[in-house]
């Protein structure tokens, strides 16, 4: 299973969002034992000769337990939520400007034959007059081919299915969509993975408590891994995702973005089966998730 | 501030290594530099097993990630991202989980078992008496897999 596992060589400085709620929970060591704090900064390295420990001083005593003041990676110091146009995947499934509006420098020229169709219908080629015009979406909310925002002109209704993102999610949920090697072939943009983000924290919420014993996590996981045995999805990430979405302070930060689309579409068609979830109550799930990801990107 | 009196308490010549490297100042950076010794990393691996199962078999998973979450803080690693997951595969495959540290790679492995075990098994935290059981029962263990009717090298007899 290990040799299927897909790692892509993106840093960490490219994380992509995360919208779960995380709940702080204070470290312990096992066993109870502290030590105190390493004075001196050592290299992030663990190579064999590299192996850096504490200063004699501190060496003896206990570990001293420092607060989880983990950074959130996916929000700024201001409170702003980090945007992921550096992702390749979004850039892939960028709009093409408007007529003298600067390209973007990693910007490529869209391939998807549906994309002009779409942006022909109602789009603004010439320049925004400064004065009166609508401000120009980032990338973060522009319209890819699979998109997770609204076309334009249609209003959320409840527990409707709106968007292409969604849509796909269900396909991916009732076996019928070519998510069974892990993520969409064509082209994602940002909002259609917070879509697939939200709405597996959703099923998951809904399928585990807070507190679940991790040994029902690891089944459940297990589960889904033999079932899309083809996607070689990795199990420990898939449970750490898992456990991330219930509020759990675990390992997820430098998770390449195709580890976390594949899991999150594929074991949300997990945890929907085990789940025995209907259509209605699938598509509402699904509906809550858009209709979040609404309120966080402004149209 | 090395440990007097631990050299004759280990049967084999890698034991007494690793029993000389726990009492270095640095103790994780004194067992990697006997990487160079086959029968010491051998050793080392199976003192890991045992020393993982003491601390953590019959615990809440969950401990194991606050733990590695502590460790890797404490050696001022990154504790949020892959090493910290590989580490919690090391841990958890020692007791039960075998298949979560199949994609750890070798290197890797060498140098998380250097961590733990100089954190797991360090006078005082742990007393000299514990860490001279815990390397003889290493070194049963090592004596264990190792005889030839136990190897799974190669191809057996029928």
């Amino acid at each position: 299973m290990s040799k299927n596992r897909r790692r892509s060589t993106q840093s960490t400085a490219a994380i992509r969002e995360q919208l779960s709620d995380t709940a702080g929970t204070s470290p312990t060591v096992a066993g109870g034992r502290r030590r105190s704090l390493q004075p001196t900064p050592a290299a992030p390295s663990l190579a064999a000769d590299a192996i850096e420990e504490p200063a004699p001083g501190a060496s003896n005593g206990r570990r001293r337990s420092i607060p989880p003041a983990e950074a959130d990676p996916h929000w700024d110091a201001e409170g702003n939520r980090r945007s992921a146009a550096a992702e390749p995947p979004a850039e892939r499934g960028r709009r093409r400007p408007a007529q003298g509006q600067p390209e973007g420098a990693g910007a490529q020229p869209r391939l998807d034959p549906a994309e002009p169709e779409r942006a022909g219908r109602g789009r603004r080629r010439s320049a925004p007059d400064a004065g009166t015009a609508a401000p120009e979406p980032s990338a973060e909310h522009t319209v890819g081919a699979l998109s997770g925002q609204l076309p334009h002109g249609t209003e959320y209704r409840a527990g409707e299915i709106s968007t292409e993102a969604g849509r796909y999610l269900r396909r991916a949920a009732r076996d019928d969509a070519p998510a069974r090697f892990g993520a969409p072939t064509g082209a994602v943009d940002d909002a259609a993975r917070q879509v697939w983000e939200i709405a597996f924290g959703l099923v998951v919420r809904r399928r585990f408590e807070p507190d679940s014993p991790l040994a029902e996590i690891s089944r459940t996981v297990a589960t889904a891994v033999h079932e899309h045995a083809a996607a070689g999805l990795p199990a420990l990430d898939a449970e750490m995702l898992v456990r991330h979405a219930l509020g759990e302070i675990v390992p997820v930060g430098d998770l390449p973005g195709d580890v976390l689309v594949a899991v999150h579409l594929l074991l949300f068609a997990s945890i929907a089966d085990e789940l025995a979830l209907g259509d209605e109550e699938l598509d509402a799930i699904v509906a809550e998730a858009e209709e979040k990801v609404s309120a966080l990107v402004p149209a | 501030m090395g440990q007097t009196g631990t050299l004759d308490k280990a049967a084999t010549a890698a034991g007494r290594l690793i029993l000389e490297a726990m009492g270095e100042e640095r103790p994780a950076r004194s067992l990697s530099r006997l990487n160079d010794s086959p029968r010491a990393v051998r050793l080392l691996r199976e003192l890991f097993t045992v020393a993982v199962r003491r601390s953590f078999v019959g615990r809440d998973p969950r401990d194991v990630t606050r733990y590695v979450r502590d460790l890797l803080e404490y050696q001022t690693l990154p504790a949020g991202g892959e090493l910290a997951r590989q580490a919690e595969a090391m841990i958890r495959g020692a007791i039960g989980e075998p298949e979560l540290a199949h994609g750890v790679p070798e290197l890797r492995r060498f140098e998380l078992i250097c961590h733990v075990i100089g954190d797991l098994t360090r006078p005082p935290g742990v007393p000299a008496a514990e860490l001279f059981a815990l390397v003889d029962q290493a070194e049963k263990r090592v004596a264990r897999f190792d005889r030839p009717r136990n190897r799974v090298v190669g191809r057996r007899s029928m």
